[in-house]
């Protein structure tokens, strides 16, 4: 009876603390909502529906499953930045990034691809961003959308960068990019950073996207990502033109 | 929020192990490094901001790296602090160089670990004592007495010791033989006085006898130095390179980016691609200078529109030459030329290469410019005034012997475009329209007796060479506000009390460090950046 009650004073000690930890995420989702934070919130929430559109638009491809699985790893950061869980937020953006890029690149290697699916291939970042084999090279322009090849490096770099102030959140480095409040709570300089970094990994996502896939699209599929691809790449007149845009705007 | 404000605009302030990490190399760039590294003597010449030090730097960088393989040694020197020399010692220039030579070369040596037997040639790097590590040798104090000497103009420097030329050559050969160096290759940077002709003349005296199997010599200098004494032959002793970057060149967009994403983080990324053609407009702006661009991003914090025609506008207009008319306040020998090269660029040139421009666009051409031509024959004064210009850009001189309309043979400059823009509403739409059509096949012609060439000539006279050394006493009284430094920078520096040019060059480390914000760390990297600052301003 008494270890009974020991044991129930125990939870409810737990429970209490994570009703505390609860509560600040619920604070801290309500103070991300506030004024023009909820523009901003609705801002970095679309790309969900992109990432959705061209798993739905690739579909039955095998690789459009990580295009679904970095949707839902998206959806969980927007999650975690709104209740002020900086720390996962940064890292699952990282991860949203490796994973599109690496679809591109294992949709375009059909042997990595097969081994990848049966689980016995992993790929890394200096794989995916190698200059000549990689989504982001000059080759895979060449290939895919040579109207492109000249926008490729500029990505390519932004890619790196981005990956590399990214991981600072994941390897504990002394932050130099992405400093993290000392305390969990609602931080606004944090909360702004993070959708800086959102907005970037979105652009850079549906460049390689939109260089690997669209130009063999059918009308049908492409109209699926129109909207997302010319919000993001429309200042890119090899982009408007397919749409049926001007060349110069 | 971008790190536009944490940019590294000085070579100096490069971290040599990051210097290949923040090399853009261009066909041209590689090239000139290449040559740096090859046994024949280089000069390179470059306008402020160019690169020189850089690419000097990274040579330096790759034959270290290289040299276990290779075992050539490069040795890189800067003769920046040349403009505090002013002892009475009539060999004082030639016998500071040789003291900072030998000083940079024992360093070079311990630094690389060669430094361990004490023979004859050893002991004249150290002005004929014993070398004792981590202690300054007799020659090193040397050099610090030289460079000390601006404090009393007039100084007597004892310097017995230093080398003179032929037994620094026969060191350096033993030095070689004993160490199994193939070949040592000094860099000389900031390497002559653009005001002072007699260090000029010195300095390639200098290099030329030092010319040897075990010894190559290259060095960065200014478009406007040109006096090569009397054994220095430009041509036949070091082939002459200038830096210019080629606005025409179809890499040099891209280029300018990777200089500027390198330094960058993720959203000036974006917004670089976001905004490409407003970037594109500072790119071209600067003229293939990346110090510029470096510094004109930094002044746009952000790349849309309005902020980035503001800054074009501004920085050309004011900022760029209050720099050139800064160096008449500094040399006013030369007030007349510089203000008349002003004049000439402002109410003469750009007017005409707009209205060339603008009649083109009208009748539906699509050829712009922004060149001129100067007949070979046109005053002295006209040729210096110009030189000036190119010092500080503001004109870059492209080539000689360009034969114009009337058969006549003449020189061939480009405005700066920045300088260009800057006088239009809309100086974005005006670079992409003119960058669009630039050849350099169209240029305004000035003939020897343009009026305004005579007018000078005969205001001016013949041109004598400036005299530096009377000046630098009112130079160390100017105050911080004279030099390229951010406000932090300044106001840390007002904030210890060090408030005049001759105050930050007196001040040690420990000075820099009474405020209480400032540790050691950051004490010797604002002294660093203090310090360059005020040799680049006495420099010219």
């Amino acid at each position: 009876m008494a270890d009974d009650s020991i044991e129930a004073e125990r939870v409810n000690y737990l429970l209490s603390e994570f009703r505390s930890l609860h509560e600040i995420c619920t604070t801290t989702l309500e103070r991300s909502f506030e004024g023009k934070r909820s523009t901003t919130m609705a801002s970095s929430f679309l790309f969900t529906g992109d990432l959705a559109g061209w798993a739905k638009a690739l579909t039955p491809s095998p690789e459009a499953r990580l295009y679904a699985r970095a949707e839902q790893e998206y959806l969980a950061c927007l999650i975690n930045v709104a209740q002020g869980q900086y720390c996962n937020a940064f890292k699952g953006l990282r991860l949203v990034l490796e994973l599109t890029i690496q679809g591109a690149y294992l949709s375009a290697n059909l042997v990595e691809l097969n081994e990848w699916l049966r689980n016995s291939l992993d790929t890394n970042w200096a794989t995916l961003m190698d200059p000549n084999q990689g989504p982001l090279s000059a080759r895979f322009a060449d290939s895919f959308y040579p109207d492109l090849k000249e926008h490729v490096g500029s990505f390519s770099t932004m890619a790196g960068t981005l990956y590399r102030e990214l991981s600072e959140t994941i390897h504990g480095n002394i932050p130099k990019h992405i400093p993290l409040p000392s305390s969990f709570a609602f931080d606004d300089d944090t909360f702004e950073l993070w959708h800086r970094k959102a907005a970037t990994t979105r652009i850079i996502c549906l460049f390689c996207l939109a260089m690997r896939y669209l130009r063999e699209m059918s009308e049908d599929k492409r109209s699926i990502v129109e909207n997302s691809v010319i919000e993001q790449l429309g200042h890119i007149a090899a982009i408007r033109i397919l749409f049926g845009g001007p060349s110069t705007i | 929020m971008s790190t536009t404000s944490q940019f590294i605009i000085r070579t100096e302030d490069i971290k040599p192990e990051n210097i290949l990490d923040l090399f853009v190399g261009t066909d041209r760039d590689l090239a000139i490094v290449a040559a740096l590294k090859a046994p024949s003597p280089l000069i390179i010449e470059g306008s402020r901001g160019t690169g020189k030090s850089f690419l000097l730097r990274v040579c330096e960088r790759q034959q270290l790296l290289a040299f276990a393989a290779d075992r050539v040694l490069p040795v890189y020197i800067s003769f920046a602090k040349s403009s505090l020399v002013h002892s009475k010692n009539p060999d004082q220039f030639q016998h500071w160089m040789l003291a900072r030579i030998c000083s940079r070369v024992n360093r070079v040596l311990q630094g690389t670990g060669l430094l361990q037997m004490a023979s004859p040639a050893l002991r004249l790097l150290s002005g004929n004592e014993a070398p004792k590590p981590a202690e300054s040798t007799r020659l090193e104090e040397i050099a610090k007495a030289y460079e000390a000497s601006f404090r009393s103009p007039g100084i007597e420097i004892d310097d017995e010791g230093v080398p003179d030329v032929e037994d620094f050559r026969d060191a350096m050969e033993d030095i070689c033989r004993e160490l199994n160096i193939s070949r040592i290759n000094f860099l000389f940077d900031e390497a002559a006085h653009i005001f002072r002709p007699e260090q000029q003349r010195q300095f390639f005296t200098l290099f030329r006898d030092l010319r040897s199997p075990y010894l190559t010599c290259n060095a960065a200098v200014y478009p406007g130095v040109t006096v090569y004494g009397p054994t220095f032959e430009a041509i036949h002793d070091a082939r002459i390179e200038s830096l210019h970057r080629e606005i025409s060149d179809p890499q040099y967009r891209k280029q300018m980016r990777e200089i500027i994403f390198k330094q960058a983080d993720s959203d000036l990324q974006v917004e670089i691609e976001r905004n490409g053609e407003n970037f594109d407009a500072l790119a071209y702006a600067v003229s293939g200078n990346p110090r510029l661009l470096l510094r004109t991003v930094a002044l746009a914090v952000t790349l849309r529109s309005a902020p980035v025609q503001a800054v074009i506008k501004e920085f050309y207009r004011t900022a760029v030459w209050s720099e050139h008319s800064g160096l008449a306040d500094r040399y006013a020998g030369h007030r007349r030329l510089i203000d008349w090269g002003r004049a000439f660029v402002e109410g003469t040139a750009i007017p005409d290469a707009l209205a060339k421009n603008r009649s083109w666009k009208e009748e539906g051409k699509s050829e712009r410019t922004c060149f001129f031509w100067v007949d070979r024959d046109a005053p002295e004064a006209v040729r210096e005034a110009l030189r000036l210009l190119t010092y500080t850009g503001i004109v870059n001189k492209l080539d000689s012997g360009v034969v114009a309309t009337r058969r006549e043979v003449g020189t061939r400059y480009a405005l700066n475009i920045g300088c260009l823009a800057s006088t239009e509403a809309s100086p974005i739409a005006f670079i992409t329209d003119l960058r669009a059509g630039l050849t350099v096949k169209r240029f305004t012609e000035y003939g020897a007796n343009f009026r305004a060439f005579v007018d000078l000539a005969a205001e001016v006279g013949p041109v004598v060479e400036a005299d530096l050394s009377a000046i630098i006493t009112a130079q160390l009284q100017k105050p911080l506000s004279v030099l390229e430094l951010s406000d932090y920078q300044r106001n840390a520096l007002n904030n210890i009390g060090i408030n005049t040019i001759g105050d930050a060059l007196s001040s040690t480390e420990e000075t820099f460090q009474k405020a209480y914000y400032i540790g050691p760390k950051r004490s010797r990297r604002i002294m660093n950046v203090a310090t360059a600052a005020v040799l680049e301003y006495l420099s010219g």
